[in-house]
C-alpha cells in the first residue's frame, strides 16, 4: 500500500502530508525520520527510456540469451534496399534487423507485420536491453540480479558498490 | 540502508529506472548511466521525497 502510493505520488511536498493520514506504520515513520535528517532512503527519481542499439557486444549478448544466430556485421538486403550495420536474424522474419551501432538507427521492412511479428523485435529490444544493463553495470562494478516479473518485463536490481 | 537501482525492461523493450537509498539529488547522478547506455529518456517523474530533500536543502542553507 505505502509502496503504491509513493510509486505514484508525483506531487510536490505540500501534498506528502497525505501519506501521514494512512497510518502511523513503521514504515511511515522511517520516511518521516528520512526527509527529517535531510536523507531520502525511498524512491527518488522514476523515469522511462526508450532503447536504442548502440553496443554490438550486447547485440551478441542478446542474441546468445534467445539462442539466436550470431549477429552479422555488413551490408545487407532489406526490401527497401541494401543497408549496412549489425544484422540480427529473428525468427520467422522475412528480412533481417540492421542496427546502424554509432547511430543506434534500426532498419527493417516488417509490412506492417506481414514478414515479421513486432513482438519478436519486442522481445528482442527487450533482450538487448537488459543485456546492455547488465554490461555497463558489472563495468563500474556494481552487483546486478535479475529476474522475471508475471507480466513477462525483466526486473534488475543493481546494488550500488557493490562487487561483480 | 543499501543504495540500489532498480530497472524494469518491459515485453516493449523500454525501460523503467527508479532508485532507492540516495541522498538529494545523487539519484540522478547515480543512474546517468543507465541511460547514456541505453537511449533516449522518455520522461521523468520526481518523487515526493526528491522535492522534500530540495526543501530540506534549502532550508539549511537559510539556517547557515
Amino acid at each position: 500500500m505505502l509502496h503504491r502510493v509513493l510509486r505514484r505520488d508525483t506531487v510536490p511536498f505540500s501534498s506528502f502530508a497525505s501519506v501521514t493520514q494512512l497510518g502511523n506504520s513503521s514504515a511511515i515513520r522511517a520516511i518521516l525520520a528520512s526527509v527529517a535528517s535531510g536523507v531520502c532512503m525511498f524512491n527518488l527519481v522514476m523515469g522511462t527510456i526508450k532503447t536504442e542499439i548502440r553496443d554490438a557486444a550486447a547485440v551478441r549478448a542478446a542474441c546468445d540469451r534467445l539462442k539466436l544466430p550470431a549477429p552479422a556485421q555488413g551490408k545487407h538486403e532489406l526490401f527497401s534496399g541494401t543497408v549496412e550495420g549489425l544484422a540480427v536474424k529473428l525468427p520467422d522474419w522475412v528480412y533481417p534487423v540492421v542496427a546502424d551501432i554509432p547511430t543506434g538507427k534500426l532498419s527493417f521492412d516488417d509490412f506492417g507485420g506481414r514478414w515479421g511479428d513486432r513482438k519478436v523485435l519486442d522481445r528482442f529490444l527487450q533482450a538487448y536491453a537488459a543485456e546492455k544493463v547488465k554490461i555497463e553495470s558489472r563495468r563500474k562494478g556494481h552487483t546486478v540480479t535479475e529476474s522475471q516479473l508475471a507480466d513477462g518485463s525483466i526486473k534488475l536490481t543493481i546494488q550500488v558498490g557493490g562487487t561483480a | 540502508m543499501n543504495k540500489t537501482i532498480e530497472i524494469i525492461v518491459t515485453v516493449k523493450g523500454e525501460t523503467s529506472v527508479q532508485t532507492r537509498g540516495f541522498t538529494g539529488s545523487s539519484c540522478r547522478d547515480a543512474s546517468k548511466f543507465i541511460e547514456q547506455a541505453l537511449g533516449q529518456r522518455l520522461d521523468e517523474q520526481l518523487t515526493a521525497e526528491f522535492h522534500q530533500v530540495a526543501i530540506t536543502e534549502q532550508q539549511q542553507q537559510q539556517r547557515t
